[in-house]
């Protein structure tokens, strides 16, 4: 009897010192520089949520999760492979638009992620959670859908100068050419060059040259328009004159748009 | 062994057919003139299939059939007329020049060729023997090529080398012919699948690559046929052969080891980066196309496999440099799939991000990953096997800073 006092006491004030451990930042984590990833999208139960807001840290090396379906926001963090949830009160907005977790916030440990079948799941209050990749823009396109899908289109189209020489080549010619880029919203390289092509693209409305885009799937071989026109790898522009296959945007050619297209229609 | 009395009087008389016994020579003299003028002065490219990059091949294939003429006029055994062996002598030592360079590359890079070797089928039966190392079965086939190379260069033209050679050219002809084949009929082969942004672009076409080595090997070998050895004893050219080939192959055995990339792979300082391709004609690309950037100003360059284990410390250390906003500026380079980048991603949580580039653009860089190198106004500065000393400007750095 004499021993289970200070027995029972060490053990709380134990649970108190590990509560307060795991439930509190780690020392030095930078938890602040959060961007709105277009990359992913959360599923709840199965179901994609188009509420749900993932932003990404570099510093932090983190995701943060935030949807009106989940009762607190979620920090996942890929190598530790722990999700916390953070309280909705810690978390500021900056000046220049990141978010950011602030100090002293209690991140309460929620689940661990489960990567083994190429996706990250996690369970969270009942709920199994997925961040998926973006499902890819499949199809004939616009400027517009490319835009609407990831606004890193519209900023690299804006950023993007071409040619004037070329563009005035193009400009002034009088038969119909069009452009046909197939693309994967997916490729790395095609999200640096398709942005040329809808730049390219706006230099020319109103003139006899036509660009439009095709999104590709990943594994795109079966694909009927990629089997028709044989492309082998993406971004591939394919250029007709009259209506008639001319020539091709691929590889190198890629480097500038407007000036492969201008040589490849005045062969 | 050299009688120049002798030699004169095999020459003298008779003096048959004078134009097929300058043939060799002449011949040998025009690939010398155009290798070493494409090399020198400007590259030359005459069609899709004869490249500068395999025009380059013929400066030493060239060499080494020099040699073979010259042996054969100075120690050259009397059988059959001069104008046969002028012509065997110069067949052979195509022949023998293309299977030693051959040879040559795939010694620098053993591995890579066990790759080969095992995406097309031919080490399958060896996967139970786990305790053989990786490197003796392309050391087994590099031997063959080493021995016969330097048997036909030294002039020992027996019916035993020669049936040897044609199975030799049989084999390697086999396995272009059947990547030929399989392209033109639509199959894929094991590492072109299309994956990733860059699908199936190749390097070299299989088309290409069968028609490249038929007409190397094969007209070198009916040539050598002209002039067989039957009467002579040929020992010490055999065991001077022999010896080439054990010295062969123990480089070849410690050729991983050797601190020899820049001169193994197409990555060595002073080279452009503009001319870090892969593909041909419309499907060239370019390093600088994928990474406009690089081509002004200062850049760190890291090519990883995403699907090596324990790459937590590599990953560490980049994320270290990048966060810091590392000088020069950090890319990383990598050949994976999109399931490879996207378990990276998950196991390692990297900073920094990935550009994707074909594997046939990166593979000509490196004999193991990660391999990096510096770049200044598009010209490759410096490289290291592995990673940069990151460590070591991180910490010049904050000492700079503190001081």
């Amino acid at each position: 009897m004499t021993t289970r006092r200070p027995f029972l006491a060490t053990i709380v004030a134990a649970a108190i010192a590990f509560g307060i451990h795991v439930a509190a930042p780690l020392r030095g984590q930078n938890l602040s520089g959060f961007t709105l990833s277009e990359d992913y999208v959360v599923e709840i139960d199965g179901k994609p949520t188009a509420t749900a807001n993932v932003y990404w840290s570099q510093p932090a090396r983190a995701f943060l999760i935030l949807a009106k379906e989940l009762p607190t926001p979620l920090l996942v963090e890929p190598v530790s492979r722990q999700v916390r949830g953070v309280p909705l009160v810690k978390l500021a907005t900056r000046s220049d638009g990141s978010v950011g977790i602030l100090e002293g916030a209690a991140l309460t440990p929620k689940a661990v992620i489960d990567t083994t079948q190429g996706l990250a799941r996690f369970a969270v209050d009942g709920r199994t959670i997925q961040l998926v990749e973006k499902p890819p823009l499949v199809g004939w396109q616009t400027p517009e859908s490319l835009s609407s899908y990831s606004s890193k289109y519209s900023e690299r189209s804006a950023a993007y100068t071409p040619q004037a020489a070329a563009v005035a080549s193009l400009r002034g010619r009088n038969d119909d050419v069009r452009l046909t880029v197939f693309f994967g919203s997916w490729c790395p390289f095609c999200q640096q060059k398709v942005p040329t092509a809808m730049r390219l693209a706006r230099e020319l409305a109103g003139s006899n040259v036509k660009i439009d885009f095709y999104g590709l799937p990943r594994s795109f071989g079966g694909d009927a328009q990629a089997k028709k026109y044989g492309i082998k790898s993406v971004p591939t522009g394919v250029v007709f004159v009259g209506g008639k296959e001319v020539g091709r945007v691929s590889a190198d050619g890629w480097a500038s748009v407007e000036a492969t297209l201008a040589r490849i229609v005045s062969r | 062994m050299f009688d120049t009395s002798s030699f004169r009087i095999r020459y003298k008389a008779p003096v048959e057919k004078p134009l097929l016994i300058a043939a060799g020579p002449i011949l040998i003299g025009i690939l010398l003139a155009v290798a070493l003028w494409s090399r020198f002065r400007y590259p030359i490219s005459l069609g899709p299939w004869i490249s500068s990059e395999f025009l380059a091949l013929l400066l030493p294939i060239g060499a080494l059939t020099a040699i073979a003429l010259l042996l054969e006029m100075v120690f050259g055994v009397d059988e059959g007329y001069p104008w046969q062996r002028s012509l065997a002598a110069t067949g052979a030592g195509v022949l023998g020049g293309t299977l030693l360079v051959g040879a040559w590359g795939k010694l620098l890079d053993p591995l890579s060729f066990a790759e080969s070797l095992r995406l097309e089928g031919l080490t399958g039966w060896l996967s139970g023997f786990t305790w053989l190392p990786a490197v003796v079965p392309p050391l087994l086939v590099v031997a063959i090529e080493v021995a016969l190379g330097a048997l036909l260069v030294l002039g020992v033209r027996t019916s035993k080398v020669l049936v040897t050679s044609s199975l030799l050219v049989a084999f390697f002809l086999f396995l272009t012919g059947r990547a030929y084949w399989r392209e033109a009929h639509g199959v894929a082969a094991a590492d072109s699948a299309s994956c990733g942004c860059f699908g199936s672009l190749l390097e070299r076409g299989p088309a290409e690559a069968f028609w490249q080595d038929a007409a190397l090997l094969v007209p070198g070998l009916l040539l050598a046929m002209l002039a067989m050895i039957h009467r002579h004893a040929m020992g010490r050219r055999v065991a001077i052969a022999m010896a080439v080939t054990a010295a062969a192959v123990a480089f070849g055995w410690f050729a991983p080891e050797l601190p020899i990339d820049d001169v193994a792979t197409r990555l060595q300082p002073g080279r452009a980066v503009a001319s870090i391709c892969a593909g041909r004609d419309e499907e060239r690309l370019c390093l600088p196309t994928l990474v406009p950037e690089i081509a002004h100003g200062g850049h760190l360059v890291v090519l990883l496999d995403l699907a090596e284990d324990g790459l937590e410390p590599a990953v560490e250390t980049l994320n270290r440099y990048w966060l810091d906003g590392g000088d020069p500026r950090l890319w990383v380079l990598a050949a994976g799939t999109p399931e490879q980048s996207q378990a990276f991603f998950w196991k390692y949580g990297p900073s920094f991000e990935i550009h994707e580039a074909p594997p046939s653009l990166l593979r000509p860089l490196y004999r193991a990953l990660p391999r990096s190198f510096l770049v200044y106004d598009g010209n490759v500065a410096e490289t290291w096997s592995g990673l940069p000393p990151v460590e070591r400007w991180l910490r010049d750095g904050a000492e700079a800073s503190a001081g």
